[in-house]
């Protein structure tokens, strides 16, 4: 099944690029260490068999989406990362006419920490859920929500609650998720990778990285950490896809997935809003209505 | 060489936290310890690198209030135990650096002076290990104060008078155990690219279309160079906070975008391409320029932390093969 997926990933790359209708296609190569896939760049026909499809693809491509504004992009997509093209679109940071998408159905991504920890370098072959990203645990989006050309059997959605972790720490108290949010907070060291791995962080210039004003000092400091991660998850409010690309790519393995989470079921709950799945429907972030609901005002 | 029973050198490294501020391995990264049974490895190197005793994330360079100026003082003294030898080299490059005849950096140096470095063979390297590229190795004594080898119940231990005094009294003679084996099977394990001459190669290399090519990938975190042990560039500026003035240098990042956005607005590297280019020349091409070293020790934390799989190596074997 997967050989058959790389097999017309590989076919449908190469009918694309020699066709002109792409200038490039962006997919995953082989990574050079256990457990992982890297994102490559094919220009020329002949170099498609460097594309390969496997449970370790996890980047979402997307972020690279808005890196070649005068070409023609052919993109491997996952669910998710459909969703953050129709999340770009939405924010017209797209036109689809420029965009060639290649959807794979995803039934999951390993997490390779977890497997270095319980197999080493010897990959299993059956893998349990427990070796999900978390992000994959939640997702009910596997399969690409837009796509030109789709490859792999349609994976069985989700049907139940698709929040059931944020629904738990709602339940704690709110010193206990202070506490929570401080310790994960004073782990950063503000490298932002979780900002640049996030397609929707595509801010010319980060409020972090402004002079005049300076919203923030620099280094390490709790507070600064805090407010950091506070304003990244607001900005993101009903706008992130929930892909997890942000936790995947910290370095500093902070849990940072439920807090943007936690603002995505809220916007679920106020505004009847989910994001990815219709171009033409804008975030409530990016709009206004008379009809806003204003309870917190009064 | 000499020999050292473990529980001896702990129950001493314990007494030596009254006059010394200890680091050592606790866990993922390298931090200061009050107690030695805080010391624990959860993989071969630690993340967060030991160039954070002597060049913090963020220091204050002096505090001002009305005129008033203050530089902070610093007389700690250090022991950082258990670090790698590739860390040791990565001190020894940053002595080169901050400890210069002509622009010593007395913040360095204050703490860099009073510190005592001993370093832990790896007998086992990861995957990610390329120090062999760089004449260096994964028993090399010659940055550190002390070497320790880990034999189970002991280690074996050669140094300088001024870490082994630190153990006087607990080191025994080694019985003449022999050591060679054991190093060259951890050198075997490590596969490192070829690196002689790129130093010169690169002089050439400003304007080649590799640097596009190698940084595509990147999404240009600051990761690789925030874990980097060598990487050393900061930023200065002005913080006040709680009332409390000062000058602060912080860890800054050429893979940032806003690294040299100059006043006017202009920034001559704007491309990650060209970031991308000032990180490898910088270790390959200004480094050896300058101090006759390599800037890159092959701790291989840029390629393990990578969010994409950014690989140093796979950029340096590219770069040898044009």
């Amino acid at each position: 099944m997967a050989d058959k997926i790389v097999e017309n990933i590989r076919k449908e790359a190469k009918r694309i690029l020699e066709e002109k209708i792409v200038d490039i296609v962006i997919g995953f190569e082989k990574g050079t260490l256990p457990y992982t896939a890297s994102p490559v760049f094919i220009e020329n026909p002949d170099d498609v068999d460097k594309l390969i499809w496997n449970r370790y693809c996890h980047n979402n491509l997307a972020v690279y989406l808005r890196n070649f504004p005068d070409k023609k992009i052919g993109i491997i997509v996952k669910g998710c990362d459909s969703r953050s093209i129709v999340a770009l679109m939405a924010e017209k940071q797209l036109t689809r006419e420029n965009i060639y998408i290649i959807g794979v159905p995803c039934e999951g991504m390993l997490d390779k920490n977890k497997l270095l920890e319980e197999f080493g370098d010897n990959p299993p072959i059956e893998v349990k859920e427990e070796f999900l990203y978390p992000s994959c645990q939640y997702c009910e989006h596997k399969n690409p929500v837009i796509y030109d050309f789709l490859t792999g059997e349609p994976v069985q959605e989700k049907e139940e609650e698709p929040y059931p972790d944020v629904v738990e720490f709602e339940k704690k108290t709110l010193d206990e998720r202070w506490k929570y949010f401080q310790e994960e907070a004073s782990k950063c060291i503000r490298c932002y990778a979780c900002r640049q791995a996030c397609p929707m962080c595509y801010c010319e210039e980060c409020f972090v990285d402004t002079n005049s004003p300076k919203w923030l000092d620099p280094g390490i400091d709790l507070p600064d950490l805090q407010v950091w991660h506070i304003i990244r998850a607001y900005h993101q409010a009903g706008r992130c896809v929930d892909c997890g690309a942000c936790e995947r790519a910290c370095p500093m393995d902070i849990k940072i997935l439920w807090l943007t989470r936690k603002l995505n079921k809220d916007v679920r709950d106020l505004f009847e809003f989910e994001i990815g799945i219709d171009p033409e429907k804008v975030p409530p972030l990016g709009t206004f209505s008379l009809y806003d609901k204003e309870e917190f005002l009064i | 060489m000499k020999k050292i029973d473990k529980k001896r050198l702990f129950e001493r490294l314990n007494n030596l936290i009254k006059d010394y501020v200890v680091y050592a391995p606790k866990g993922k990264d390298f931090g200061k310890i009050e107690d030695t049974s805080e010391i624990k490895r959860e993989s071969i190197n630690v993340r967060l690198s030991p160039k954070q005793v002597f060049l913090p994330q963020e220091e204050a360079l002096f505090t001002f209030k009305q005129g008033d100026i203050k530089v902070p003082e610093n007389n700690e003294k250090y022991i950082l135990f258990g670090i790698r030898p590739c860390d040791a080299k990565a001190i020894a490059l940053l002595d080169k650096n901050f400890d210069t005849k002509d622009f010593p950096d007395p913040y360095y140096i204050d703490r860099r002076k009073n510190s005592i470095l001993i370093a832990e063979a790896c007998i086992e390297p990861e995957s990610t290990c390329f120090c062999t590229a760089f004449g260096s190795g994964p028993f090399e004594s010659k940055d550190a104060d002390a070497l320790i080898i880990d034999r189970g119940d002991y280690y074996l231990i050669d140094g300088n008078e001024k870490a082994l005094s630190l153990f006087d009294g607990l080191l025994e003679d080694d019985g003449g155990e022999k050591i060679l084996e054991l190093k060259k099977k951890a050198e075997d394990s490590i596969k490192s690219p070829v690196v002689e001459g790129i130093d010169k190669k690169l002089s050439s290399m400003i304007d080649d279309p590799i640097w596009d090519e190698v940084s595509r990938k990147c999404i240009t975190c600051g990761a690789c160079t925030y874990l980097c042990p060598t990487c050393y560039c900061f930023d200065i500026q002005d913080v006040g906070k709680d009332d409390k003035y000062m000058r602060e240098r912080v860890w800054d990042s050429c893979m940032f975008t806003v690294y040299t956005l100059e006043a006017s607005g202009h920034n001559p590297r704007k491309e990650k391409e060209k970031r991308m280019r000032q990180r490898v020349m910088h270790k390959f091409n200004y480094y050896p320029f300058l101090y006759d070293e390599y800037g890159c020790v092959g701790c291989g934390r840029c390629i393990k932390y990578c969010p994409v799989n950014v690989d140093i190596r796979k950029i340096i074997t590219k770069i040898m093969e044009v």
